[in-house]
């Protein structure tokens, strides 16, 4: 059985931050006979905890694989590959106070001098209404509108990227990890997936590793580079009997009723039908 | 005018399987800094103000099923458009009145056969300065500090 993990990330506020942290969510189809975790002090955050749910034989060894598949998206990233591009560039008018008090305090953004000595202009306009000059390869979105450098500051209509897959999950053979490429467009062709050994039950480590994007200015430029940030989530892995889907009873044979076959019909002629 | 985003997961197969988008629909909007609140659930609760334009984006859970919005219920105070043409289907609505509380209502095409579904009264929008809004001040109450700590 596979399972589709979405990891949906709130990726302008984890550029701002500078951590991931509280602007992430897990979405995934409901569980509802998985019992609900209670959040412990430096334990597993409940929110980030998938329920992983195998099946095995009677002698506790593994009796179907388990696939899951990691969709790694932002609240502001445009879906990829279906007929719905949207003008996704964030409201950010908000953060530009906060901005402006990170970029006076020049500690909490890293590596932003080259961002604020070719943008920021505070004689002129506010840092939310500043444009970079209108050179070739000025980047737009969806409806040809230049995109400010305000916006592009948090890169939130970009897709953040599954990098790498780590964590003790990994290091205690629970769960095999592989990027995979595919011909499916939704996805652009790359994803991660992992095989989860359900026969290792317990709440195990899965380390994330994504790239988010933030600008940056070369020679008037806008580029995009990726800021690689850690989330940590969990598996849950717990294993129900494999059962029989008809009956809900042991594994074996169908108990199908047995009925003597239907004697062939005397009467009936088929047409254009040659007998020997 | 500022753009604020509303991003709907919609669990298409769960809807599939019991004919409903109860349990299957998880929101989420860039507003959460000013204090939408409901993120992550289908009773999700956006922050907007006048001039903002809102669009809607919906996706499964599972790349391979389909879903798209094929109506919305909204305030009088919103101008909506139907955004559709080679490239593009998604709606979109600017905030041109006063921002009254309210709830609205989605309808759904749900898998390959455009199963029509409704969530309703499903997600709703707030004026900004919530109380779940950081910057949330109430020129009312005087011992409110200057940066809206105290709330």
């Amino acid at each position: 059985m596979q399972y589709s993990l979405s990891v949906v990330i709130a990726a302008g506020r984890t550029i701002v931050d500078g951590s991931a942290e509280g602007h992430v969510w897990l979405v995934y189809p409901r569980d509802e006979s998985a019992p609900d975790l209670e959040r412990v002090e430096g334990g597993p955050d409940p929110a980030l905890t998938f329920p992983c749910t195998g099946v095995h034989f009677a002698d506790g060894s593994m009796a179907d694989d388990v696939t899951l598949n990691w969709m790694v998206s932002s609240v502001t990233s445009i879906p990829q590959g279906r007929p719905v591009p949207v003008p996704l560039t964030p409201d950010q008018a908000e953060l530009a106070d906060r901005i402006r008090e990170l970029v006076s305090s020049a500690t909490s953004l890293q590596g932003q001098e080259d961002i604020l000595a070719a943008s920021f202009n505070p004689q002129h306009r506010p840092l939310g209404d500043t444009r970079l000059p209108d050179a070739p390869g000025t980047p737009r979105d969806i409806d040809g509108r230049p995109i400010t450098v305000f916006q592009a500051l948090t890169g939130a209509y970009l897709v953040p990227i599954l990098a790498d897959i780590t964590g003790p999950a990994v290091d205690d053979g629970v769960i095999y990890p592989a990027q995979y490429g595919s011909p499916d467009a939704l996805t652009e062709g790359w994803y991660w997936s992992a095989t989860v050994d359900t026969a290792k039950p317990g709440i195990h480590e899965v380390i994330l590793h994504v790239d988010i994007f933030r600008p940056a200015v070369r020679d008037g430029v806008l580029t995009f580079r990726p800021v690689r940030f850690q989330i940590p989530t969990w598996l849950d892995v717990r294993a129900v009997p494999a059962v029989n889907g008809f009956t809900g009873a042991g594994l074996g044979y169908l108990p199908l009723p047995w009925e003597a076959p239907a004697a062939a019909p005397a009467a009936a002629t088929h047409e254009g039908e040659a007998h020997a | 005018m500022h753009d604020v985003i509303v991003k709907i997961y919609v669990d298409v197969l769960e809807a599939l399987q019991h004919g409903s988008l109860s349990g299957a629909v998880f929101a989420f909007d860039s507003r959460s800094y000013r204090g939408s609140w409901g993120l992550g659930s289908d009773e999700l609760m956006t922050v907007v103000r006048p001039g903002d334009r809102i669009s809607w984006a919906v996706l499964s859970l599972e790349c391979e099923a389909f879903v798209n919005v094929r109506e919305m219920e909204l305030p009088g105070w919103l101008a909506v458009e139907h955004v559709r043409d080679a490239q593009r289907d998604y709606w979109r609505a600017t905030v041109v009145g006063e921002v009254v509380t309210a709830r609205y209502a989605m309808e759904f095409e749900i898998g390959r056969y455009g199963r029509r579904m409704r969530l309703a009264p499903g997600f709703g929008l707030v004026p900004m300065g919530s109380p779940g809004d950081p910057a949330y001040t109430d020129p009312a109450v005087a011992t409110v500090s200057a940066t809206g700590d105290d709330r």
